[in-house]
C-alpha cells in the first residue's frame, strides 16, 4: 500500500517543477495535472497555488529584482480517471487571478485560464506480480515507467484580446507535451527516485488584434520548444506523512516571429519544490507545497523567477478491480 | 514687430505651462552653470538643467546676460552652437532660436540638442546675441558622452527632409508606466533644423528577449516647439524597444519598420 501512496506522492509533486511562466506573470498552461497509482479508480483535486514573482533574469543572465508587487492566484479544480492498469486521463481547469500594483495601471483581473488535458500510458509498474515455474513472484528491480502526452487548450484570455497585463489568463495558443516518466525504489516504503522528462511545442499563433486593437498587419508568433526535467526524492516517514524534495527546470528554444527565428531569446531557469503529504484516511490526500527559484544573477535566462506557496487536497475513488494488480 | 510677436509668443507658451505645472520654490536651483563668455562689458552665463556639462543629446537650458553687471531681464537671447570638425566641413545642431527670459527660473530658457561629441578633430563653438543687440562670437565649448541619450536620424524619401528624433524622458526608465517625451526636428540639405510641430505620434513599446509589448501606452501628443508627450508601459524589467511611427499631414515620414529607442528598464 505504501508504494503506492508513494507513487501518488511522486507523480503529483515531479509536474509542479515545469511549471515555469514563459510570459510576464500572467500566461496559463500548467501541467501539473494529477495523476492515480493503480489502486485509484479516478480522483477530485481542489488546487490553491499563490505565485510571488520577485523578479526576472535578462537576456544576459542578470537577475533583476520586481520594483513593484506581481503576484498570481489560481484555484483549479482537477480530476483524473484510470481506464485500466497501463492507461489513464486527467483534467485541469485553472482560474487565474492577477496582480500588479503599478501606478496608473489595472491591477486586479481574472478569468479562467488554458485548460490541460493529460493522458499517460505506463509500460511498468514497480513490484509487479509474475508467474515463474508455475509460482507467483513479485518483480523487485523492473521501475515504474511511462509515457506522458498533454495538451493545453487556449481558453483563457491571452495579450491578443486583454485589456492590460491583469486580464490575461491564458498563452492564447495550443501546446503539446510529451514525456516519459520513471520511478526507482530504493528503500522499500522508505526512499525513492524518479525522474521525469518532457518535451513541450508551442503552435504558432496569428495576431489580428494586440490587447484588443486591430492591428494594420497581422503577424505571427510561436514559443520555442521547450525541454523540461525534474528529479525527485521520496520520503515516506510513515503510514500518514510523507516528505519529498525535487530539483528541476527547463530549456527553451529562441521564439520566432513571422517564422524568423529571434536571437538570444531561449529562456532556462532551475527550481526546488519542497513538499509534504497527509494522508488523513485511505482516500484523501493535502498536500501543501513551496517552489522557489534562486534569485541570483546566472541561475536563469529571460524567464521570471517567484516562489510558489501551493496546496492540494485530493478526494480518491477506489480501484476495487482485481485485474489490476 | 517681428520681435514682438515672437515675444508675445513665448509669454503665452510659458504662461500656459505654468497652469498646470507647481513651481518649485526655487527653480533657478535645478540648474547649473556650465560656462562663462564675456566680451568688453557683455557677459553670458550658459547654465543647464542636466547637470554642469552639456551632454550629447537634449539638453535644457538656461542663460544669464551681464551688461557691465547689471543683468538683463528682457527681450531675448540667440545661442548658436555649430560644430566644426578639421577637414573644413561645419554643420548646425537643432537648438531654440529664440531663449526668452523666465520669471521663475530668472535666466533666458532654452534647449540644444548636441548631436556630436566634442573630440580631437571635431569642436563645437557657439555664438550668443541679446536681443540682436551685442553679440559674443565663436566661444569654444564641449559636449561630452550621455548613456541616457537617444537620437535617430532619417531621410523621409518623398519630402527629402532629414529628420531627428531626440528623446528628452525617460532616461532612467522603471517598470511600470513611464512619461515617454521626445522632440522632432527636420532640416533640409543640413541646412539648419527647425521644430516640427505638425506630426502624429504611434508608439509600440516591445520587448525582443520575450516577444510581447505592452498594453495602456499613451501615443505622444505635441506639447510645444517641437515636444511631444506620452506614455510608455514597460512590464517587467530587461531590455525594451519603443517604435514610433509618425507621420505629417497624414503621410508616414518613419520607415518600416519604424524608428525606435531603446530603455534597460530596471
Amino acid at each position: 500500500m505504501s508504494k503506492k501512496i508513494i507513487l501518488i506522492l511522486f507523480v503529483l509533486i515531479i509536474f509542479k517543477p515545469v511549471f515555469t511562466l514563459a510570459q510576464v506573470c500572467c500566461g496559463g498552461g500548467v501541467y501539473d495535472v494529477a495523476v492515480l497509482s493503480l489502486n485509484k479508480k479516478a480522483l477530485f483535486n481542489f488546487g490553491y497555488k499563490f505565485d510571488n514573482f520577485m523578479g526576472v533574469w535578462d537576456s544576459e543572465k542578470e537577475w533583476r529584482e520586481n520594483n513593484n508587487t506581481v503576484y498570481q492566484m489560481i484555484p483549479s479544480l482537477s480530476s483524473a480517471y484510470r481506464f485500466n492498469k497501463q492507461i489513464q486521463a486527467g483534467v485541469l481547469i485553472p482560474f487565474n487571478i492577477n496582480k500588479i500594483e503599478s501606478p496608473g495601471l489595472p491591477s486586479n483581473g481574472s478569468g479562467i485560464g488554458d485548460i490541460v488535458i493529460n493522458g499517460r500510458y505506463e509500460f511498468f509498474h514497480e513490484y509487479g506480480l509474475y508467474k515463474e515455474k508455475g509460482k507467483l513472484k513479485r518483480d523487485e528491480s523492473t521501475p515504474y515507467l511511462a509515457a506522458t502526452l498533454g495538451f493545453t487548450f487556449p481558453t483563457g484570455k491571452s495579450d491578443e484580446t486583454a485589456d492590460s497585463e491583469v486580464d490575461i489568463t491564458g498563452k492564447g495558443y495550443f501546446t503539446s507535451n510529451l514525456g516519459i516518466s520513471a520511478i526507482k525504489t530504493i528503500f522499500r516504503d522508505k526512499l525513492q527516485l524518479g525522474a521525469d522528462l518532457s518535451w513541450q511545442h508551442s503552435f504558432e499563433k496569428t495576431y489580428e488584434k494586440y490587447y484588443g486593437e486591430e492591428l494594420s498587419q497581422t503577424y505571427t508568433r510561436q514559443q520555442g520548444d521547450r525541454f523540461n526535467y525534474a528529479l525527485t526524492v521520496n520520503y515516506l516517514v510513515n503510514y500518514w506523512h510523507a516528505l519529498s524534495f525535487s530539483f528541476g527546470g527547463f530549456l527553451m528554444n529562441n521564439y520566432k516571429l513571422d517564422d524568423s527565428e529571434q536571437d538570444n531569446t531561449n529562456e532556462n531557469a532551475i527550481n526546488f519544490v519542497l513538499s509534504y503529504t497527509y494522508y488523513p484516511s485511505e482516500v484523501i490526500r493535502i498536500s501543501p507545497l513551496i517552489k522557489w527559484n534562486i534569485f541570483s544573477s546566472g541561475i536563469g535566462k529571460n524567464a521570471p523567477g517567484s516562489y510558489l506557496l501551493g496546496l492540494n487536497v485530493v478526494y480518491y475513488i477506489e480501484n476495487l478491480t482485481l485485474d489490476n494488480f | 514687430m517681428k520681435y514682438i510677436l515672437y515675444i508675445l509668443s513665448g509669454l503665452l507658451l510659458f504662461s500656459c505651462k505654468g497652469e498646470d505645472i507647481i513651481a518649485p520654490e526655487n527653480p533657478e536651483s535645478e540648474y547649473t552653470k556650465v560656462l562663462t563668455v564675456d566680451s568688453s562689458n557683455y557677459k553670458f552665463e550658459l547654465y543647464s538643467a542636466f547637470g554642469s556639462s552639456l551632454l550629447v543629446g537634449y539638453n535644457e537650458l538656461g542663460i544669464k546676460v551681464f551688461e557691465n553687471n547689471v543683468e538683463k531681464t528682457d527681450g531675448f537671447v540667440r545661442y548658436v552652437p555649430s560644430m566644426f570638425h578639421t577637414g573644413g566641413q561645419a554643420h548646425k545642431t537643432p537648438y531654440k532660436e529664440f531663449f526668452y527670459y523666465n520669471t521663475q527660473k530668472k535666466m533666458y530658457t532654452g534647449y540644444a540638442c548636441y548631436i556630436m561629441l566634442s573630440d580631437t578633430t571635431s569642436f563645437w563653438i557657439s555664438d550668443y546675441s541679446y536681443n540682436d543687440i551685442f553679440t559674443v562670437k565663436r566661444k569654444f565649448f564641449d559636449v561630452y558622452p550621455n548613456p541616457g541619450s537617444q537620437m535617430r536620424f532619417w531621410l523621409d524619401l518623398n519630402t527629402n527632409f532629414l529628420y531627428l528624433l531626440t528623446l528628452i524622458q525617460p532616461a532612467d526608465p522603471k517598470t511600470g508606466l513611464n512619461t515617454y517625451k521626445c522632440i522632432l526636428h527636420k532640416s533640409f540639405e543640413n541646412s539648419g533644423y527647425s521644430e516640427v510641430d505638425s506630426a502624429r505620434m504611434f508608439i509600440r513599446p516591445w520587448m525582443p528577449s520575450h516577444g510581447h509589448g505592452s498594453s495602456s501606452n499613451v501615443n505622444p501628443v505635441w506639447i510645444n516647439n517641437g515636444i511631444y508627450e506620452g506614455k510608455t508601459n514597460f512590464t517587467m524589467a530587461g531590455n525594451w524597444y519603443v517604435y514610433d511611427s509618425i507621420s505629417v499631414n497624414n503621410q508616414f515620414i518613419t520607415p518600416n519598420p519604424p524608428i525606435y529607442f531603446v530603455f534597460d528598464v530596471r
